[in-house]
C-alpha cells in the first residue's frame, strides 16, 4: 500500500503532469516548468515507496526544479508575452541555462542558491498575481509561498496542516499552488 | 601530427587543394589552446560529472561489463548529438563551437581546431548519464572513444562508403556538416552514429556535383586563435548591448544564430566564394611551422604537469603558450605589430630558458639550453630582417 509521503508526491505529480499536458503547446514555459516538477515528484513517489534507485534522481530533479523550474515558472507568469514564455525552444534553452548555472553553483558549495531562487521566483509570482487581481492566481501564489515556508521551517504549522509531515505539507501546498494556477489560466482562457 | 602530414602528402600527390599551411597551422594552434586551457579547468576543479555522479547517481553500473560499456557509448553518442545540435542552434553555445567550423578547408587539421570555451556548458548534456549511474571512469573512456572516432571523418580524401554512410558518421556525411551550402546548414550532428540525425530529421546526404564550401557564413578572416575563440562572443556582446531591456539582452544569448525568425535562411552562392588568404610568404610559413613544432613538447609537458602543485606557474606557462600561438598567428596574417611582439617573445624565452634553474619543472641539459638560445637568437635575427606586409584577399563571399 502506498504510504503518506508517496501519496503526497503522487498528487503533486498528477497535478503538474496535467498542467504540463494542457499547456504544452500554448504556454511552453509554464508546461516545461510543470513538467520538471512532475518528473521530480514522480521519482519522489518511487523514492518514498522504498525504491532505493529513485533516491538520486529524486534529489537531482528536486534540485533542477528548485534552481531552474521555479524561475522559469516565474518568467512564464510575469512575462507571458516574452519569447521565453511563448516559444518552446526558447523556454527549453532558458531551462537549460538555469540548470547549468543552478547545478554549477550548488556543486560549488553554495547550497543556499536552491532556496534563494525559489523564494525570489515565488515573490515575483505573488507580484504578478496581485497585478492580475484574480483570486485563483493570488491564492495559487500564496500556496507556493506557504509551501516554501514549510520546506524552510522543516515543519508544518499544526493549526493548518496538523496531520501532515513537513514533506507532505510542502507537496500538498505545491500541488494546490499548481492547481490554482491551472484554474486561473483556465478561467482566463474560457472568458 | 603524422596523420596530418600523410594526408597533406596524399592530397598533394592527387593534386587536391585540401591544405593551406596558415589555415592548418591556425587549426593546430586552436588545438593547442584548447588543450592548455583544459589545464586551467583542472585547476578550477570543475569535475562536474564526477560530482553529480557522486551526489545523485541512481545506481552504480558496473564499469567492467561489456553490455554497460555499449550502453554507455550509445548514451554518450546520443547526448553528444544533442550537445552538438544545440551547439549550432543556440548562440551562447555556437559562440564556443563556431571555432571548429571557422576553417575554410576540410582536413585532419580541422579536426584539431577545437574550442577552448566549450567546457562552460558542454557538461550539462551528459548529466543524465551521471544520474543513471554511469561511473566517471567509464564515462571518460567512452568520451575519448567518441572524440577519437570523429578525427578520421575530417578528410576530403575518402569518398562515399556505401551503407556505412547511412549508419555511421563518415567523411561524406560529416563534410555536409561542415559545409556552408544551403542544404548543409544545421545538418548531420552525429558523433559516431548518423542514425540520430535520421531519427530526429537532421540528416542530409552529400550531393554529387555540388561542391561543398567549408567554413562559416560570416568568415573569421583571422589566424589569431584567441580571436578565433572570442569573435562570436564579441558579436553577441555588441548585440546584447544594443538590445533594449534585460530580457532582450539575455535573449540574444539564448536565440539561434540569426535570431528568432521563421524566415528562410539567406541563399549562399557557392560560385562566388573566395578563401581567406593573406599571401603569407613561404619563408614565414616555414617559420610558423617550426615554431609550432617547438610548442608541441611544451604542450605535452604542461599536460603532464601536476598543475595543482604549482598553479601560478601553470597559469604562466599556459599564457606563454597562448602568447606564442597569437604572435605566430598574427605573423601569418602579416601584421607588423606581430613582428615586434614575436621578437620580444623570442628574446624573453631565450633568456628565460638559459637562466631559469629549470623550465617549469624540466631540468634541461646545458646542450639543450645553448641550442634553444641559439635558435631564439637566429629566429630573432631572421625576423628582424623580414619586411612584414599585410595583403589579405578573400573575404568569404565576394558579392
Amino acid at each position: 500500500m502506498i504510504n503518506a509521503d508517496a501519496l503526497s508526491d503522487l498528487i503533486l505529480a498528477l497535478v503538474c503532469s496535467t498542467l504540463a499536458a494542457t499547456y504544452w503547446r500554448t504556454r511552453p514555459a509554464l508546461a516545461q516548468s510543470s513538467g520538471v516538477f512532475a518528473i521530480a515528484a514522480s521519482f519522489g513517489v518511487l523514492r518514498f515507496s522504498a525504491i532505493e534507485i529513485a533516491l538520486g534522481p529524486h534529489r537531482f530533479f528536486s534540485l533542477v526544479a528548485a534552481s531552474a523550474a521555479f524561475p522559469l515558472l516565474a518568467i512564464a507568469l510575469c512575462w507571458p508575452d516574452d519569447e521565453t514564455a511563448k516559444r518552446d525552444k526558447a523556454a527549453a534553452r532558458m531551462l537549460f541555462l538555469l540548470v547549468a548555472i543552478g547545478i554549477a553553483i550548488h556543486l560549488s558549495g553554495f547550497a543556499l542558491w536552491r532556496q534563494i531562487l525559489p523564494v525570489v521566483s515565488v515573490l515575483m509570482m505573488v507580484i504578478a498575481a496581485s497585478r492580475s487581481k484574480q483570486a485563483a492566481s493570488i491564492f495559487g501564489a500564496l500556496f507556493f509561498v506557504a509551501g516554501l515556508l514549510v520546506a524552510a521551517l522543516g515543519q508544518a504549522p499544526e493549526f493548518v496542516l496538523g496531520p501532515f509531515s513537513a514533506t507532505q505539507a510542502m507537496h500538498y501546498l505545491m500541488a494546490a499552488g499548481f492547481g490554482m494556477l491551472g484554474w486561473s489560466l483556465y478561467s482566463r482562457t474560457s472568458h | 601530427m603524422l596523420t596530418v602530414l600523410i594526408e597533406a602528402g596524399l592530397a598533394r600527390r592527387r593534386g587536391l587543394a585540401v591544405y593551406d599551411i596558415p589555415d592548418a597551422l591556425t587549426s593546430l594552434h586552436h588545438g593547442v589552446i584548447s588543450e592548455v586551457t583544459g589545464v586551467l579547468w583542472k585547476l578550477a576543479g570543475l569535475g562536474t560529472y564526477a560530482l553529480v555522479y557522486a551526489n545523485f547517481h541512481a545506481t552504480e553500473l558496473p564499469a567492467d561489463s561489456w553490455l554497460i560499456f555499449v550502453f554507455a557509448l550509445l548514451a554518450y553518442d546520443f547526448c553528444y548529438y544533442w550537445q552538438h545540435r544545440m551547439g549550432h542552434e543556440m548562440n551562447v553555445l555556437w559562440a564556443a563551437h563556431v571555432v571548429h567550423h571557422s576553417s575554410e578547408y576540410y582536413n585532419l587539421a580541422t579536426a584539431l581546431r577545437q574550442t577552448s570555451t566549450g567546457r562552460f556548458f558542454g557538461w550539462v548534456f551528459y548529466l543524465p548519464m551521471a544520474v543513471i549511474g554511469v561511473p566517471p571512469t567509464l564515462f571518460f573512456t567512452v568520451a575519448v572513444i567518441d572524440l577519437l572516432y570523429q578525427y578520421w571523418v575530417h578528410t576530403e580524401l575518402i569518398g562515399r562508403l556505401g551503407w556505412l554512410d547511412r549508419v555511421f558518421v563518415t567523411p561524406s556525411n560529416h563534410r555536409v556538416h561542415h559545409g556552408q551550402n544551403d542544404y548543409c546548414i544545421d545538418k548531420n550532428y552525429g558523433g559516431i552514429l548518423i542514425l540520430w540525425d535520421r531519427l530526429f530529421g537532421t540528416f542530409a546526404d552529400e550531393r554529387e556535383g555540388e561542391k561543398i564550401i567549408y567554413g562559416i557564413r560570416k568568415p573569421l578572416q583571422s589566424f589569431n586563435p584567441v580571436w578565433g575563440n572570442l569573435h562570436y562572443y564579441n558579436d553577441l556582446w555588441r548585440e546584447s548591448v544594443q538590445a533594449v531591456g534585460w530580457r532582450a539582452k539575455l535573449g540574444v544569448w539564448l536565440a539561434p544564430p540569426g535570431g528568432w525568425t521563421d524566415a528562410p535562411l539567406a541563399h549562399f552562392d557557392t560560385a562566388t566564394f573566395v578563401n581567406y588568404d593573406c599571401k603569407t610568404s613561404s619563408a614565414m610559413r616555414w617559420y610558423a611551422a617550426i615554431q609550432y613544432t617547438l610548442v608541441v613538447p611544451c604542450v605535452v609537458q604542461i599536460l603532464a604537469m601536476d598543475v595543482k602543485a604549482a598553479p601560478l606557474l601553470a597559469v604562466l606557462y599556459v599564457l606563454l603558450i597562448i602568447a606564442t600561438t597569437v604572435c605566430v598567428g598574427l605573423l601569418l596574417e602579416g601584421r607588423q605589430i606581430a613582428q615586434r611582439f614575436e621578437m620580444l617573445r623570442l628574446l624573453l624565452i631565450g633568456i628565460a630558458f638559459v637562466t631559469m634553474p629549470d623550465w617549469f619543472g624540466f631540468d634541461a641539459s646545458v646542450i639543450l639550453r645553448v641550442a634553444l638560445a641559439m635558435f631564439s637568437l637566429a629566429s630573432l635575427v631572421w625576423l628582424a630582417q623580414q619586411r612584414i606586409e599585410r595583403s589579405p584577399v578573400g573575404a568569404g563571399n565576394t558579392l
